[in-house]
């Protein structure tokens, strides 16, 4: 065990030095309503276009430097996924990524249909429609992006040598400060010479051109809120941020944010010259401009580490591993899929203890939280009872915990959307009520399932031997425990937000569900109305009332739960419900054949 | 004797368990259907039909609805409580659990039937001291500022309204319970006032919400200074006002108003953005409670409500003009409030016990 322990430790520790490569990447940040460590938005934003955090030659950081710092660069990174080229008339291409560049000339093509169905309802739209107005989008956040530092980059044209040499500039901030005797000298050279640049000296011609060039990179920057990098004071998480150009043009600034746009001044021109060295001390000194702020260091530590991936992947190996042991017991010995499934489950505790210090909230906000924590406690219910059970026993819970867990993991992918730590509406922003009426529904729902399963497994076993039913019931009874106090715990929670304690809302009804079919098949196995197959029938559709009642309501997009809506899952459902009860149909089948036979 | 061995047969038929494997299912088909229904039907509709009625019609087969079916579970799990329960300590989880549920169905029984959700509507420094309801709208007559008569909207009909109260005659010539308007036609317009010398009331489809709909009433009247068409709407002409004898009689449209016993100010409505956001991250109104001598300043936050005199205010939700705020107060009034809070409890110790004595009896059986 102390042997496993430390290897753990190196791995985790191997895994955790990317993470100590550069300052930069803890810079803070305030995107879509969070502060964050720039890693994480560079992370979310290059999932926006792209559907990956990374892409094949570059991280999200090196992207977004290069987006920010060096924008012409950028412009050929093929960052934009799309399954469907054809709306913007791009070539079909394997990887399915386009650039900014080709983009923008397929946007340029379709401007018109583009207006014309902003201008529609959007429910009118087709699935292509859609796929036209999120590449564009995309491509008005990616050009916001581009143009966030302008204000502070070496402009990208030629300047008038004279002007160069007097007037010391290189930037718009430079240029902005000659901008008086620019128009006036721009203003003479038409009085002089008139309207047609034609008739102007090449000098001439830069001038007047420097003048609207000016505008041009001002309107860029115009409403540009995209890179909110300046806080207005020290304490991040409870002031107003600003993005350079709103400093610039908003009249936002003071002596401290105009030192610290200085120090991403310097950072632009570090990077530009190649200069990592550098860039690595204005990035410290950047960060330090700040107090200390460990959230940040941590958040980008566990955005470094793929704990939910590595998870995944061991609870699949434990999975088989088990498969392996139950058919051949003398191939494996039971301590490696032990030692599997702890390292898993020890990994699974430590994505969610990150998340819950990251976001400081209880791990159940969204439904992608719930659908994290609920496999974890799936994982935990079976660990603890693998600790009570014999060998032969032990594997089997193990593999029904390992299995149930690695179908949650997996699903999770599904819902997790760009950013998994978005705030949370304002009705949700009490970490009393998650903490007590989401984490009890939720473990309900993990006890639920485990019992589900587990009612699976006796059907399959019930043929070869006569399983025993207490667990099931016990099981059954824990998860009423969880999912009854945990509805009554929503309901009081209801009352106290809305004034209701019941309001037969989709979502509450969903829940009611669960804790009434668990209370009939209880009481119908008390009273003898269902027998031991029966009850194990019923139990195993357990698992189809929880989907419903999780995501299947949120579906209908009515009530007060708004938060929970969701689309686009039907078909999921759908395709579960009926795999799953063909399932439940095929062991009822095969038992009664059997019994049948003998 | 007879009567009373009819009453053992009655009590032990009622308190079989087969009255709740039965039910229950039945229960089940109601809550699924139900919750479909509330996409197409509307919530309050659905829940009407379904949850709180004892009767519904599937075409025109009778079948029991929600209100009923929780009755005869209630009555079947009171019986079996108080006649039938294994008083031992094994089964002490079970009849904790047991009377939890009767405590939380009683509360449900009560809630149904005295509780009220009303709401309120106030600007940033006013007062108000009533409460509007929901779906209920009424015509309400005032002389000189003092009402005098209220017609409920459900009860208006075409013809003379408020006939005994005004010294002038009133029509109703047009309702509708939820309008919309159309161009009013040359000839109407020239016998009609203010917004009706433009447009004409047309009857809408009822929203799937009753909250959505816009009644309104097309009057005419007869011997008034104002002679002719007079447009009353929901949101779009609240009041017409006539002067007879230096009297000013208001006639408005309006939700039906609830008084309360004391009146609310609204201080200050806040609405927290989460940084770089419109998103909301809380929702804050600062009101003071005037009661007599009493001036009791409180927040209202989400999740934060504040309780006076048996009411319950909810921040519920907000309008933000250029100048001014407004706060919407969501108003409870329920005597059954607290029924929940100790079925809960009841219910969460029941099962926890019967938890943990299963679990004990197994370790038992194990040893």
């Amino acid at each position: 065990m102390i042997r496993f322990l430390l290897i753990f430790i190196v791995a985790i520790n191997a895994l955790a030095l990317p993470a100590k490569a550069s300052e930069w990447r803890t810079l803070p940040i305030v995107h879509e309503g969070r502060v964050k460590p720039i890693d994480s938005f560079a992370r979310v934003t290059l999932k926006t276009f792209s559907g990956s955090e990374t892409l094949k030659t570059l991280n999200a950081s090196e992207w977004l430097k290069t987006a920010i710092f060096t924008p012409a660069n950028a412009m050929d990174i093929a960052v934009f996924k799309t399954q469907s080229p054809d709306v913007l008339n791009l070539p079909i291409r394997k990887s399915k990524l386009y650039s900014y560049q080709e983009i923008a000339n397929g946007i340029q093509e379709k401007r018109e249909t583009i207006q014309q169905l902003l201008n529609k309802d959007e429910s009118s739209w087709t699935g292509k429609q859609h796929e036209l107005i999120r590449l564009y989008q995309n491509f008005i956040l990616h050009t916001q992006l581009l143009r966030s530092l302008t204000a502070i980059l070496p402009l990208p044209f030629d300047i008038p040598e004279k002007i160069k040499r007097n007037d010391n500039v290189e930037t718009y901030l430079d240029l902005k400060k000659i901008e008086k005797r620019l128009t006036k000298e721009t203003k003479s050279i038409i009085s002089l010479k008139g309207a047609n640049p034609d008739k102007y000296n090449n000098e001439e011609l830069q001038i007047a051109d420097l003048s609207f060039q000016l505008r041009i990179i001002e309107e860029g920057g115009t409403k540009n809120t995209l890179l909110k990098i300046i806080p207005d004071g020290s304490d991040l998480e409870n002031v107003a941020w600003h993005t350079p150009w709103e400093i610039l043009l908003d009249g936002h600034s003071s002596p401290q944010k105009a030192d610290y746009l200085k120090l991403w001044e310097e950072m632009a021109r570090a990077y530009i010259n190649n200069d990592t060295s550098a860039f690595d001390d204005i990035a410290k000194n950047a960060q330090n401009q700040w107090v200390k702020n460990y959230k940040l260091k941590t958040e980008v530590f566990f955005n470094s580490i793929p704990l939910k991936t590595i998870a995944l992947s061991l609870y699949l190996i434990s999975v088989l591993l088990s498969f392996l042991a139950i058919s051949k017991p003398q191939w494996l010995p039971h301590n490696v899929i032990n030692m599997t499934f702890i390292t898993a489950l020890a990994l699974h505790v430590a994505l969610i203890v990150f998340r819950v210090f990251i976001l400081e909230r209880p791990p159940v906000g969204t439904l992608y939280e719930s659908v994290l924590f609920v496999s974890l406690v799936c994982a935990l219910i079976t660990g603890v009872s693998a600790l009570k059970h014999e060998k032969e026993r032990r594997i089997t819970t193990i593999s029904i915990g390992s299995l149930s867990a690695f179908i949650l993991l997996y699903v999770s992918g599904g819902l997790a959307g760009n950013d998994t730590m978005s705030p949370l509406v304002a009705v949700l922003n009490t970490n009393f009520w998650l903490t007590t009426h989401v984490l009890c529904i939720t473990a309900g729902y993990g006890f639920c399932l485990i019992a589900g399963v587990l009612a699976h497994v006796n059907l399959w076993q019930e043929q070869k031997t006569d399983t025993p039913v207490a667990p099931l019931i016990t099981m059954s009874v824990l998860a009423l425990l969880f999912t009854a106090v945990g509805t009554a715990l929503g309901g009081i929670w209801a009352d106290q937000s809305w004034g209701r304690f019941w309001g037969w809302d989709p979502k509450e009804n969903g829940a009611l569900l669960i804790v009434l079919w668990l209370i009939w098949l209880l009481h119908g196995r008390i009273s003898g109305h269902l027998r031991k197959t029966g009850f194990m029938i019923g139990l195993a559709f357990i698992n189809i009332i929880v989907v419903l009642a999780w995501f299947g309501v949120n579906l209908l997009n009515i009530g007060l739960h708004s938060y929970g809506f969701i689309d686009g899952i039907a078909m999921s459902i759908t395709a579960f419900i009926l795999i799953e009860t063909s399932i439940i149909g095929y062991l009822v089948y095969r038992l009664k054949k059997v019994r049948h036979e003998n | 004797m007879r009567k009373n061995h009819l009453i053992q047969r009655a009590s032990n038929f009622l308190a079989k368990p087969d009255i709740l494997f039965f039910c229950l299912p039945w229960l089940m088909v109601l809550l699924i259907v139900g919750t479909i229904a509330q996409k197409y039907m509307g919530i309050y509709e659905a829940q009407k039909i379904f949850f709180s009625s004892w009767i519904f019609f599937w075409g025109v087969i009778p079948l029991p609805g929600g209100a009923l079916t929780l009755g005869i579970i209630f009555v079947s799990l009171a019986i079996k409580f108080i006649f039938h329960s294994p008083w031992s300590f094994k089964k002490a989880g079970i009849i904790l659990t047991h009377l939890g549920i009767l405590t939380l169905l009683l509360g449900g029984l009560i809630t149904a039937k005295y509780a009220e959700e009303t709401f309120m509507v106030i600007p940033e420094g006013e007062y108000l001291d009533s409460t509007s309801v929901y779906r209920e709208r009424t015509l309400t007559l005032m002389k000189n500022d003092q009402e005098i008569e209220v017609i409920n909207f459900a009860n208006l009909k075409k013809g003379t309204l408020f006939e005994n109260a005004l010294p002038f005659s009133i029509n109703a010539d047009f309702i509708c319970e939820n309008c919309t308007m159309s161009m009013q036609n040359e000839e109407r317009s020239k016998n009609a006032h203010g917004l009706a010398k433009k447009v004409e009331l047309v009857s809408a489809p009822l929203e799937q919400e009753s909250e959505g709909n816009l009644g309104g009433v097309m009057i005419v009247a007869e011997k008034t200074n104002l002679d002719g068409r007079h447009l009353l709407m929901e949101s779009v002409a609240d009041s017409v006002t006539f002067i007879n004898a230096k009297d000013k009689y208001t006639i408005t449209i309006g939700r039906l108003q609830r008084p309360l016993p004391f009146s609310i100010e609204l201080i200050d409505f806040r609405k927290i953005n989460y940084p770089g956001t419109n998103k909301a991250k809380s929702f804050e109104s600062d009101i003071i409670i005037h009661d007599g001598d009493v001036n009791w300043p409180i927040t209202i936050r989400m999740n934060e409500p504040a309780r006076y005199k048996g009411y319950t205010f909810f921040q519920s939700s907000f309008v933000e003009r250029p100048n001014q705020e407004i706060t919407v107060l969501n108003v409870v009034h329920n005597i059954g409030q607290v029924f929940p809070y100790i079925s809960s409890l009841i219910i969460f110790i029941g099962l926890l016990l019967h938890s943990f004595i299963r679990l004990q009896n197994k370790r038992r059986k194990n040893a």
